[in-house]
């Protein structure tokens, strides 16, 4: 493993070697920030603050040195999705409505981080708000996949995918509302972790749709999406839909083999129309990986998948409506304000000019399904058959631990082959949305590539709380492979 | 479920004022266009069984959670500085009452 770059390095691996002394904080941190501006091309981040990075590396060098590290993150650099707020460091989820908009405190899951001693280098590009699946909707340009950069790196958290994939940093920052995290992993090759609904806080995370959004890690190995995790889960008093509830030691699930585990396969989502066939061949190379380590497999039955896209593309941009109403160029952002303008023109203006096509597309179908007349026949449907997939899941789990299946239908596509048809870049989420719906755990960890080489993932999902299960069979499956040694030629 | 077969540009020009949208007149048929797909999309709801089925509001059984009624710190100034409207300790606004 020695012939593995050190930009490729896992966490794991380079905080034994910043314990044995064999690197430094200052060290890995100028190798990422090299590295970021040499594949500035890819268009992974929207802000480098490398005077303050250089400032948190030396004193994590420091500490080490007089016997304080903080432990297994203190030194390493890390990046965050601009969906986040970062005090003092510009943050616009991607959106010209929050151009120069500069935080004036840190998010909850950036706190714990910087408490672990991490070194933040900056801001991940994502799709607009995190409505999209290409990082294509972003006002700032779009992500280029490391792997083929005519291709999309999947999103919305593309950049904080592609700067894992890419080697620009060791551990970032993602959010999940419909596969945000798992999606962009699948398409990259790295592994995407979306906690259960209220694990992790959502205190400072810019709101796109709040009874879906989650905060992960995304990470080249499990073992390190498993240590990123644990520093950003627990109770959190500011985020009301915090759970309270004991955080387990998540790295001693990975020491845990997967005999015994009975592994679900559901049907209705290898059934599924435009599931492409390599996707669909590397999944059930990776089931049956998990069979010769053993695990059993069980056929389960989730009836009202079919329901699941639509069902999401009615709550979220619902939600999304009423969270984006806030936005209004008076408290944050630019404004737009022409002479004689009345304030309703400062609002219709500002909001018509500086969101992008979709979020406006999403913002205007969440108000018309949530208006008079069409209310119960769009949203409260849409809430009963949320009900109806999260049953699915709970009869699924009386006979099995955790559900596997593919992330995504197909590997990554390419840049401007979805824009022009917002439903065909919605189909893209298939396999993704009804975790989110039932509040579940789900990552992604890579099984595979295309003959195009081209990365593939497979899911797992868990029961509530079922982090560590999934920990478990991932890292089980992903030791007995090499898909997490395999990283994209770039200089 | 019932709703008209198509959205129209007069439906669409009415959300735009809910949501407090304004958009140039040429982009409308696009837009319209767009949410008649999306619609589309979701058509499907329809089709599912959903007699004595209760909404899902959360994916997790939880209340608001209360906390004692005592003062805390808060952002205070700083939380306006983001405004492009900032004078003194206020956010300038257009007049709304003539």
């Amino acid at each position: 493993m020695t012939d593995i770059p050190l930009h490729f390095r896992s966490i794991g691996e380079v905080s034994t070697m910043l314990a044995e002394g064999k690197t430094s904080s200052a060290e890995l941190t100028e190798l990422c920030l090299a590295r970021i501006q040499v594949h500035a091309n890819l268009g992974a981040f929207l802000a480098v603050d490398a005077e303050g990075a250089r400032v948190q590396a030396k004193a994590a060098d420091e500490r080490r040195k007089a016997g304080k590290s903080l432990g297994a993150l203190d030194g390493i650099p890390i990046a965050h999705k601009d969906m986040l707020c970062t005090q003092g460091i510009p943050t616009t989820a991607g959106s010209r409505i929050l151009e120069g908009y500069v935080p004036p405190y840190d998010a909850t899951v950036v706190k714990r981080w910087k408490d672990s001693g991490t070194v933040l280098l900056g801001k991940l590009n994502q799709d607009e708000f995190g409505m999209g699946s290409s990082t294509e909707n972003s006002a700032y340009g779009v992500t280029r996949n490391p792997w083929d950069v005519k291709r999309t790196p999947g999103g919305s958290s593309g950049g904080t995918s592609a700067a894992i994939a890419a080697g620009l940093c060791f551990g970032a920052t993602g959010t999940d509302t419909g596969g945000s995290i798992r999606q962009p992993a699948a398409l990259t090759g790295t592994v995407g972790f979306k906690p259960t609904y209220g694990r992790v806080s959502r205190f400072g995370c810019i709101a796109y749709a709040s009874s879906l959004d989650q905060v992960g890690p995304v990470a080249r190995t499990v073992q390190d999406a498993g240590l990123l995790l644990q520093a950003l889960a627990g109770f959190d008093p500011k985020d009301s839909t915090s759970i309270d509830r004991a955080v387990p030691d998540y790295s001693a699930a990975l020491k845990r083999d997967v005999r015994g585990m009975k592994v679900g396969i559901p049907r209705e989502f290898m059934e599924m129309p435009g599931l492409d066939p390599e996707v669909a061949a590397a999944v059930e190379g990776a089931v049956k990986a998990l069979e010769k380590l053993g695990a059993s497999v069980v056929k389960v039955s989730l009836p009202h998948t079919r329901f699941a896209g639509a069902s999401y593309y009615v709550i979220a941009p619902a939600e999304a409506s009423s969270n984006l109403a806030r936005y209004d160029g008076l408290r944050f952002g630019p404004r737009r304000e022409p002479p004689k303008a009345s304030l309703r023109d400062v609002y219709e203006l500002t909001r018509g000019e500086l969101f992008g096509a979709e979020v406006k597309r999403r913002i205007l179908l969440g108000t018309y399904v949530l208006s008079a007349g069409y209310y119960d026949a769009y949203y409260g449907r849409a809430q009963k058959v949320r009900t109806l997939i999260a049953r699915d899941f709970e009869d699924a789990f009386k006979s099995v631990d955790v559900i596997a299946c593919p992330t995504t239908p197909t590997a990554a596509f390419k840049l401007g082959e979805k824009t022009q048809d917002p439903v065909q870049m919605y189909l893209s989420d298939v396999f993704t949305l009804s975790c989110n719906l039932a509040g579940l755990p789900g990552l992604s960890v890579p099984c595979g590539f295309t003959t195009s080489k081209l990365p593939i993932g497979l899911q797992l999902l868990g029961r509530p709380f079922g982090e560590e299960a999934l920990l478990q069979a991932a890292h089980a499956y992903e030791q007995s492979t090499d898909w997490h040694h395999q990283h994209p030629e770039l200089p | 479920m019932e709703r008209p077969l198509s959205i129209s540009q007069k439906d669409v020009l009415h959300v735009l004022a809910l949501a407090r949208l304004r958009i140039p007149d040429t982009d409308l048929p696009k837009l319209t266009q767009d949410l008649e797909a999306i619609l589309g999309h979701v058509e499907l709801l329809g089709q599912a069984e959903l007699a004595g089925v209760e909404a899902m509001g959360h994916a997790v059984p939880a209340t608001l959670p209360l906390r004692e009624d005592e003062r805390m710190e808060s952002l205070g100034p700083k939380g306006l500085e983001g405004s492009a409207g900032l004078h003194d300790r206020f956010i300038r606004v257009p007049k709304i009452v003539e």
